[in-house]
Formats: C-alpha cells, structure tokens, sequence
C-alpha cells in the first residue's frame, strides 16, 4: 500500500535529518563546558526514565523522559542535550528494549530534532543555560516546554496518521490533549531537577554520587509515581476488556446455537469500522465492548425457543426478539457500559425502520448500534450461516439490503475497508456495486 | 448512654477523651518550649502554608474499592515535622483535623487531635534522640546517610503510635483484642505508608533549598496531583470492572431457577466467615472475587443435562463435573482484576471442591496445602448448596446443614471455618434472602483519618 512507503519515508528522512542535525552541532561543541559527571547523570537518567513508556489512546506512546530532556534544555543547553537525548534513546530502546532499528532510530531523530528548536526557542526568548530563575525567565522556560511538547506529538502524531490513515488534524487534536497533562507535570519534575541542579549538585559537591544520587531521588521518585499511576489505569482498562470477551464467550457458551468466537468477530468487525468512521477512541472502545455483549440478553431466552428459530427459516419468534432488550437491561446497572448497553438494544433496528424493539428510522439508530447490525449481519453470514457465504457473497447480500436494512454509507465503508484488506478483490467489489444499484 | 447501665462504654469514651486530653496537654507543652527557644516572624506565614497543603491533600482522597479512602497525607505530615519540629507540626495536625473533621461528633475529634500530637510528639522524641535534627536539614546531610537511621524510625515511631491509638478504640467499641484490630486494619498497610516518608523527606528538603522554598514544592506537587488523577481513575475502572462482572455473571445464573442467586448468596457466606475469622481487607476482597466466580467452570451447554440426569454420571460426564474448578480457574485467570493478585483468585476457584483429608477434587490436594480461602469457600459452597431453595422451614434447614457440616469437620471441612459459620449463625448474624443490590455497601470509617481512613475497608 502506499501509506507505507510514505511512512517509510518519513521515518528515514526523521532519522537522516536527526543524524545530520547531531553531527553540525559538533561544529558548535567547542562552546560547550561539561564534565563527563554532568553528562553520565543526564544520560542515565533519561535512559531510566525513557523506560517508563505509557501508550496515548489515540495512537503512539509517550516517555517520562521527557522530563530530563526539557531540564537538560535548562540546564546544559540543546546541544549537549541532544546528545544526551540520542545516546538515552540508543541505550534503553536499542539495547534494553530491544526495538527495532527504524523505531530507534525515528524516536531518537524527533527528540534531537524538537530538542535542537526547543532550545533555540528557549535562547530567544532570553532563558539563560545554568541560571534558570523563574521571575524573567518565566516566558522562555514555558516557551521551551511548550514547543517541546507540541513538536515531540506532532511528530508521532503524523507517522500514526501515515500507518493508520484518517485526518491528520483530528489525530493531532485527539492526542494533544492527553499528552498535555502528562508533559505538563514531566515538565514541572524537569523544572525542579533544572532548579536542583543548580543548588545541590554545587552543595553537595559537584561529580559525587551522593549529589547524583539526590537528584535521582527527586527525578524518579515523583516520575515513578505518575508513571505507575498512568500504567495502572491502563493495565485495568486492558483487563476489562480481557473480562468482557471473556464473559461474551461464556455467554456463547451457555446459549444453545450460538456460534463459537461469534462475539469476538463481531467486536473486531465493528471496532474497525468505528476507527475508519475516525470516532474517539472512547466510543470505538464502546462499540468493541457492545460488540462482545451484543447477545447476551439471548441467556433469558429459554434455550427450546433458540433451537427452534435456528430451524425455521427467516422470521424469528416474538420472545427471541425480546433478547435485545432483555440485554439491554443486564447491562443498565453499569453505568460505564451505558452508551453500549444501548448499542446493544438497538442492534436489531432496520434503517427503514422496520427492526425491533422500537423500530427506529435512519439516523435516531444510535450510529454505534447501526455499525453493530452491520458487523453482527456480515460475521453471520459468513460463518454461521449454512452453508457459510464468501466475504464477497456477503457483501453483495449487504448492499442488497443497503438503505433498506442498513445505513447505505455504513455499507459502502464496509465494502471500501473489505477491500482495502485484500478481502474482498477491487474488480468484484465494482462488479457488487453495479449489480446492486 | 446512661452512666451505670453501660459501664463499658463510658470507658470507651474515658479513653477516647484521655487520649484528646492528654495530647492537648502535650501541645502545650510542647509550643509553649518552642516560644522559649524563640520563634522566628516568618514561622506563622510558614506553617500557614504546610497547613493549607495538608488541608488540600485531606481533601482530596483517592477513593478505593469498598469504600475505604486514602491520601498522601502522611508524606506532608512527615514533612511539616523535619521542616518544623514537632510542637508546630503537631499544631498543624490538630489545625488541619479541625477543618477535615469538623463534621465528626466533638469525641471523636478530641481524640484524633489527642492522638496525632502523640505520634508527632513520639517520633519527634525519637527522631531527635537518635541524632535527627529539625529546621537546617542540609542537603549534604542526608545524601551522606547519617540520617537515615534516625529518619526511619522516627517514621515507625508515628506510623505505630497513631495505628495503636486507634486500634485500642476500635477493639474496645467492637470488643476485639487490641492485636486483632492492628493485624486486620493496620498490619498490610504499614508498607504503603511507610513509603510515603521519603516522599516527605523530599519534600523538606526541596523546601529548605536556599533560594527555592515553596515555588519548589509546587513543582514538586504538580506530578502528584496528575498521578492522583490518574489512580483515582484506575479506582474508579476497577469499580467498574467489578459491578461488570458481578451483572454478568448473575445474568448468566439468573435464568436458571436452580442456581439463581447461589453465587451471591456463597460470596456472602464466605464473606462473613472471612470476616468472623479476622481476615484483612485483601484476602477479603480474594475471597469476593473467588466467591463470585467460583463455578463460572459451569458455563457450557451440556451442564445442565449431565446434572439433572437421574443416576449416577458416567465417566465422561464425571470427568467434566470434575474439571469444573479447572475451567472455572482457567477462566477466572483471564478476569483478574489487580496485577498484584496475579492467580491467587484463580487458585482458590481450583481449590473449591479439594477436601481437607485430600479426597476432593480436581488435584486432591488436602491440610496444610489447602489456603485459607478456599477452604472458606468450600464451606460456604456446601452450605448454600444444602439450604437452598427451601424457604420454608428455613431454621430446621439451617440447623441440620450446620449439624451436617459439623460431622464433616477434620475430615472434608476445616473445623475452624465450620466453627466460625456455626458462631454466625448462634449470634443471628447469618442473612439468608438474597439481596437486590449488586453488591456490598461500602463501609463507613470507623475513626477519622490518616491512617484509620485506609483501614476503613478492612472489616473492621
């Protein structure tokens, strides 16, 4: 595809440009008086803290080295500390993390890029290297975070709008904001370690390890809380996933007829969809989620009933439909499962309005829930069904029924996304179309 | 409470007000020699400062599961007493428990302000003997570990006389020993508090940096607020994870009119046994989740049918009524909800059916290799199981279960764990109806704060 030769692209031309900008700030190096202790104390705590690596929902990752990074601009200047950044980001990701070379290499090229015109900014709003003092200096050392932050996401933020498509603009704005407030206390930890730096490191006597030690303790104590906190909630948000799967599938297991992995797929389905749809990742994650439960009100349906609609051909008996609502209803007492719960009732509602419970029309069908039907119709068709249809018979049958069972522009994206997985081949994809129209 | 009728109580609150006395004694005391050795201006503004921040931590408590809160409340307390010396530390506890407290009954907020000038008094005592020194907390000092000893006990010191404080309240307002109350409610978290104290130590020392003061200590502050956040929302995704499960899972019993409600009713038993037999607040929550999801392993269609088959289960059908615990653990393992936890619930759903004199199954383990927990939920299970669906003569239903069970101890049954449900059941603390909530209520702090609030949840 080509989104990935331009990703690769991108990546190389970050990594050369990086390169490049380390080896002309040799020229300048001369100007720059540091001791190997100040430089080993840098690198090792950047190297440290570029472990702690928590994911950003809308794509990418962000480092708590961040806060090094923006002290060493205070306190070092860029140059030295684009170094720094690069030998840190070589030692924990290449050497203890084992990344790949490409990912190494772009990680350490943007930071010695964003670093290299932080501290220009920092320089030009009149920030003084070594003699931060928060009164006049106040607009540069804000200055220097504020392009540090901006420029570090918008370089990831375009590398995951190359692998992922979609529009840059609303990557960009749906991961602003999420690093901003974990930049922002990294920032206030890189300040007081530039601050420290300046009193203790001279206190206790410069090159010591009691000195070094110190100003460890200041960086990564508060850095290693917020990055547990941060990793904690994350790790709980995976598990709960892991749970809903887990009780979808028991669910299947429990209902008679019902087909084995069929939740999953659909949540998959769905979930993919909801992405091209560019949702924010709160309500893709719903959907996901609304994806696993779609049926689990079917476990108040007595089983005879379910055994016997699998027999009769096409129409389905009152009580079986009472499952959505029935599944509605297990999941209104959670409240954070709401906007799924709902998805869940409405699964069955026809876009011409003649679907069950309510039977609402178009665009009053929860768009959560009209993705759902879609997913739902496409997994069954292909794998419950017998004899089970091809993704290409499927389709065809779903733009069929395109405007009248489902949201006809939900159904071309899923034409498009079947597509562009290679699962459906573009010539009968045509061909489908036509004959639909 | 009349006086005479209720002996005991009045000497509950002879000590509740004792402790509030005698640390406003020791208050006094204590600022009246600071005022000897001069204070300096700057002093008041200072303390001003270090009370708001305590103030602001109290009030913005992370909420855990099951009701209980916690703050980083002691890291500021640690703090204020290496910045300032015990006698205005002390003052600024009192002072901050005024305004965190004001809404307690009057006794109950004597005896927090008696009991924290204590602790501050006590570790102050110890800290300064052991060669602490307060106000000129160099910087050189600290790095070159003279310090250490005297900083670390001195944060024992008022981790133990406060959690003693107030342990000797709760035993005697719930008539428990005085060690049982510390090991339920204090004992696990001696370590989370105690690794608060270099937090403080930080903190004073950011603090007493020439030239930085307090701008440091807001930047200091700032990542602890965004980790605060950040935990509170993981507490709060845990909450939901376990009303999740809990709907679930009664969803997927609630059809079948014979194990409707079993797992609430065995999570409730189990529970009140655990409590009976003085459990902490984490093995407590083990025994929840262990309860809820302990015959998840259940779940598939052919169930039903190979149990209500009349006669005895073929091999096939016996091997799969057998590896229930094993499914339901394989199960449970993929619901765990904290990474400290890892397995230990899923174990003791393997363990349900195992017996004490190793004749159960899965893996016939038996004694010493049976935890706790499991033999807990054994018991629980085979008394649900017993009294079930038999509303009517409940009490004759009950009391030849317990008989039943009791003929059973040593040989299936942990006799402690059936002894503990029999003493449930004489004390009329055994409820029976299934209940329309979701789950547990939480609980109200028993005494005020820091470190009570934690323990709050802790079955005492």
């Amino acid at each position: 595809m080509r989104n990935r030769s331009w990703l690769r692209l991108y990546v190389g031309l970050t990594t050369a440009a990086g390169v490049g900008a380390l080896l002309w700030t040799l020229r300048r190096w001369g100007a720059v008086e540091l001791g190997g202790w100040e430089l080993a104390l840098f690198i090792g705590l950047a190297g440290v803290l570029d472990v702690m690596v928590v994911p950003v929902a809308a794509g990418g990752a962000m480092a708590a080295s961040f806060a090094v990074f923006f002290a060493g601009i205070l306190s070092l200047g860029a140059t030295a500390t684009a170094w720094v950044a690069a030998l840190a980001v070589v030692w924990s990701e290449g050497m203890v993390r084992r990344r790949p070379l490409r990912r190494v290499g772009f990680n350490a090229g943007h930071s010695v890029l964003s670093l290299l015109t932080a501290g220009w900014v920092y320089g030009a709003l009149g920030g003084r290297i070594g003699e931060v003092e928060l009164g006049s200096q106040l607009p540069a050392v804000v200055g220097a975070a504020g392009t540090l932050w901006a420029l570090e996401t918008a370089w990831v933020a375009v590398a995951v709008r190359l692998e992922r498509g979609g529009r840059l603009g609303r990557r960009l704005r749906s991961s602003l904001g999420p690093v901003l407030a974990w930049d922002g206390a990294l920032a206030s930890v890189g300040l007081l370690l530039a601050l420290l730096y300046q009193s203790w490191w001279q206190l206790v006597g410069p090159a010591s390890w009691q000195g070094a030690a110190l100003l460890a303790a200041a960086v990564f104590i508060p850095c290693g809380l917020l990055y547990y906190a941060y990793r904690l909630q994350g790790s709980l948000r995976e598990v709960y996933a892991q749970s809903l799967r887990t009780l979808g599938a028991l669910l299947e297991a429990k209902v008679e007829g019902s087909q084995p992995g069929h939740g999953e797929q659909v949540a998959r389905l769905a979930a993919r969809l909801a992405e091209q749809l560019e949702l924010p990742p709160e309500q893709v994650e719903q959907i996901r989620y609304a994806g696993y439960l779609h049926d689990i009100g079917k476990v108040g349906v007595p089983s005879a009933l379910l055994q016997r609609s699998r027999e009769r051909f096409g129409g389905e008996p009152e009580t079986l439909r009472l499952h959505a609502q029935i599944g509605e209803s297990i999941l209104a007492p959670i409240r954070f499962l709401q906007p799924a719960a709902q998805m869940v009732k409405a699964h069955h509602e026809r876009w011409d309005g003649l679907g069950y419970p309510q039977g609402l029309r178009q665009r009053d069908i929860p768009l959560g829930a009209r993705v759902l039907a879609l997913a739902n119709a496409y997994v069954g068709m292909t794998h419950s069904a017998h004899p089970p249809l091809s993704p290409h018979q499927a389709l065809h049958r779903l733009l069929q029924a395109a405007g009248s069972r489902f949201d006809p522009k939900l159904t071309e994206l899923l034409g498009r996304c079947l597509v562009e997985s290679g699962e459906v081949s573009p010539e009968t994809a045509g061909q489908v179309e036509f004959a639909a129209r | 409470m009349e006086r005479g009728t209720s002996p005991p109580v009045t000497l509950e609150r002879a000590y509740l007000l004792t402790v509030g006395v005698v640390g406003w004694v020791v208050l006094v005391w204590l600022l009246g020699e600071r005022m000897r050795a001069g204070v300096e201006v700057s002093l008041a503004w200072e303390a001003g400062f270090f009370l708001g921040l305590a103030v602001l931590v109290g009030l913005q408590p992370v909420r855990l599961p099951r009701g209980a809160t916690t703050t980083v409340g002691f890291a500021v307390d640690f703090a204020c007493l290496l910045i300032f010396g015990p006698a205005v530390a002390a003052g600024i506890g009192v002072a901050s428990f005024l305004v965190l407290l004001r809404r307690s009954p009057w006794l109950r907020q004597v005896f927090n302000q008696g009991q924290v000038v204590l602790a501050f008094a006590g570790a102050g005592w110890v800290y300064q003997r052991l060669g602490g020194q307060y106000v000129e907390l160099s910087a050189r000092r600290v790095a070159f570990g003279e310090l250490g000893p005297a900083l670390l006990v001195g944060g024992v010191a008022f981790f133990t006389i406060s959690s003693l404080l107030i342990s000797v309240a709760i035993a005697q307002f719930e008539r428990r020993s005085v060690a049982g109350v510390w090991a339920v409610s204090f004992r696990w978290m001696a370590p989370r508090f105690l690794a608060l104290a270099p937090f403080g130590l930080l903190m004073a020392m950011v603090y007493q940096t020439p030239g930085l003061g307090i701008v440091a200590v807001g930047l200091f502050l700032v990542p602890l607020v965004g980790a605060r956040y950040a935990f509170q929302g993981a507490m709060e995704m845990l909450e939901v994870h376990r009303e999740t499960v809990w709907a679930l899972s009664n969803a997927l019993e609630a059809y079948d009119p014979y194990t409707r409600n079993h797992s609430e009713l065995v999570t409730r038993y189990a529970l009140a046994i655990g409590r009976q037999l003085g459990l902490p607040a984490p093995r407590l929550e083990l025994l929840e989740w262990a309860g809820r999801l302990h015959d998840i392993g259940k779940c598939r269609q052919d169930w039903e049918s190979i149990i209500r088959k009349p006669g005895r289960p073929n091999a096939r059908e016996w091997e799969i009524i057998r590896q229930h615990p094993v499914e339901g653990s394989r199960l449970a393992e993929k619901m765990e909800f904290l990474p400290h936890t890892a397995g230990e619930v899923a174990r003791i759903v393997r363990a349900h059916h195992e017996r004490l004199d190793g004749s159960g199954y899965p893996d016939g383990q038996g004694g010493e290799q049976l935890s706790l927990e499991a033999r807990v939920l054994g018991v629980a299970d085979a008394f649900e199981a017993m009294t079930a669906r038999r509303a009517y003569q409940r009490r004759r239903e009950v009391e030849e279960a317990l008989a039943e069970l009791g003929r059973c101890a040593g040989t299936q049954f942990d006799p402690q764990v059936v002894g503990a449900l029999q003493a449930l059941w004489e004390r009329g603390e055994l409820e029976l109806e299934p209940s329309l909530e979701q789950h547990a209520t939480a609980q109200e702090p028993v005494l005020a704060p820091r470190p009570a609030a934690e323990a709050a949840g802790g079955g005492s």
